[in-house]
């Protein structure tokens, strides 16, 4: 009858991927969460003008447009704490990604109706105000948050984060 | 060399061991799982905290135009300071009774604005005079996070209350001093006195002026600001300076109106 006890695994170094992994989804981790933050921050001692902002892109009604401009900033400034803690990682990195792609939405939806989102000048004469041009290097950098975000949901595992220290996580 | 038929004390010792490991590593499981619902149901409620109280701050901080209590005199509910024929703030009493509203948003600190401001004061102020035109400023602040821009809106806000008759002097001087402010990115009390000095603003008013009591605080029209820059945003969704609206319909943002005669062309149009 075969043994009941294990054998123990036989040694051999762990593939490449397994020995970086954990320092790369860090970097990644404490990337995003320095977008949050300073994203949130900037914005949250101005309510108004994220509000206004909110409304510029003529996407929600009034209401809703007043709630989200409010709320907003708050939700990234969580959501970028969550993330330089590393709690709940996954989570957070999923909300995050969610934000980005509705930010990509807006921003393309915008460009697609011609809209001018930031609060700038019009010179007259179809001259370029000065947030239009911005629209594909504000795409192009919120679709390289989301793909960051995507990693992170796949490999959440990091280092110096609170769901390790509180063995929430393996 | 017989078959072993019963586990060894070993044996049975090792089945004990894997059963007591596996029982553990169950518990730890468990105790994994119930850490993260508590705590994840405390990060979710402080969360949802402190998003509701951004918003209530957020919400506190607006009020509309009706509940403002300083506001110039004459103002409009969209926030504007009208003037008609006899070039007075606050009042277009003279003009045609099919005078075309011509709406210019502006702010003290956009490029674009004082350009338009030199080019098109003049071409205004003879339409207006004729009676053809009725201009409504809306000197809004749009950005918000800058005590300067609210600060020379707040400043065009109280001429317009006191001094109605040195209003549009005023808002030319002011945009024409936009370079300065725009090197010192700041502009002091006096120096708007003094700006409003030169255009003949009485005494009274130049005192409150240098005082700095414009802003905020009693007899301060930064409020009033506030809401009409909120109200130009409603209004307009895209917030962006200067805009032009002739009886209501905003000007393409394509349109120049760097082009001379654009302003009769625009009016003939909307007159039928």
């Amino acid at each position: 009858m075969p043994a009941v006890t294990d054998l123990p695994a036989p040694a051999h170094a762990p593939p490449r991927w397994e020995r970086w992994q954990p320092w790369v989804s860090t970097l990644v981790r404490l990337g995003l969460a320095a977008v949050a933050l300073v994203a949130g921050f900037a914005k949250i001692g101005d309510l108004p003008g994220s509000v206004r902002a909110v409304r510029a892109y003529e996407l929600l009604p009034e209401t809703l447009a007043v709630l989200v401009g409010n709320a907003l900033p708050m939700v990234e400034i969580v959501v970028g704490l969550l993330l330089l803690a590393g709690l709940f990682t996954r989570a957070a990195a999923v909300v995050f990604g969610l934000l980005m792609v509705v930010f990509v939405a807006g921003i393309i939806s915008a460009w697609a109706r011609g809209l001018a989102i930031d609060c700038g000048c019009f010179g007259g004469g179809g001259q370029v105000a000065p947030g239009e041009t911005a629209y594909l290097e504000d795409t192009l950098r919120d679709l390289l948050f989301v793909a960051g975000a995507v990693f992170l949901v796949r490999w959440p595992r990091t280092r110096a984060s609170l769901d390790r220290a509180l063995a929430l996580t393996d | 060399m017989a078959t072993q038929v019963r586990p060894t004390k070993a044996q049975r010792r090792d089945e004990a061991r894997i059963m007591a490991e596996r029982m553990r590593a169950e518990q730890e499981r468990k105790n994994k799982r119930q850490r993260t619902i508590v705590i994840g149901s405390v990060v979710a409620v402080l969360a949802v905290l402190a998003v509701l109280v951004a918003v209530i701050l957020g919400e506190e901080g607006r009020s509309p135009l009706e509940e403002v209590e300083l506001s110039p005199q004459g103002s409009t509910a969209t926030g504007a300071i009208p003037v008609g024929p006899q070039g007075i703030a606050g009042t277009a009493e003279g003009a045609a009774d099919d005078a075309v509203v011509v709406s210019v948003y502006s702010d003290y600190l956009c490029g674009y604005c004082a350009l338009f401001e030199e080019l098109n004061a003049d071409t205004m102020a003879e339409m207006r005079e004729a009676g053809d035109i009725v201009v409504e400023y809306h000197t809004i602040a749009i950005y918000s996070d800058s005590p300067l821009d609210m600060q020379l809106a707040a400043s065009a806000a109280l001429i317009a209350d006191r001094a109605p008759e040195q209003f549009l002097d005023f808002h030319h001087a002011l945009m024409a001093y936009q370079p300065t402010i725009m090197e010192q990115q700041s502009i002091s009390h006096e120096e708007i006195a003094g700006i409003a000095r030169d255009v003949g603003v009485g005494t009274d008013v130049v005192t409150q002026l240098e005082s700095g009591e414009y802003v905020d605080g009693e007899g301060g029209y930064a409020p009033w600001v506030v809401a009409a820059t909120d109200k130009a945003s409603q209004d307009l969704g895209r917030l962006a300076t200067p805009t032009i609206l002739i009886d209501g319909e905003m000007l393409d943002t394509q349109f120049n109106w760097q082009e001379e005669g654009w302003l009769d062309g625009a009016v003939e149009a909307a007159r039928g």
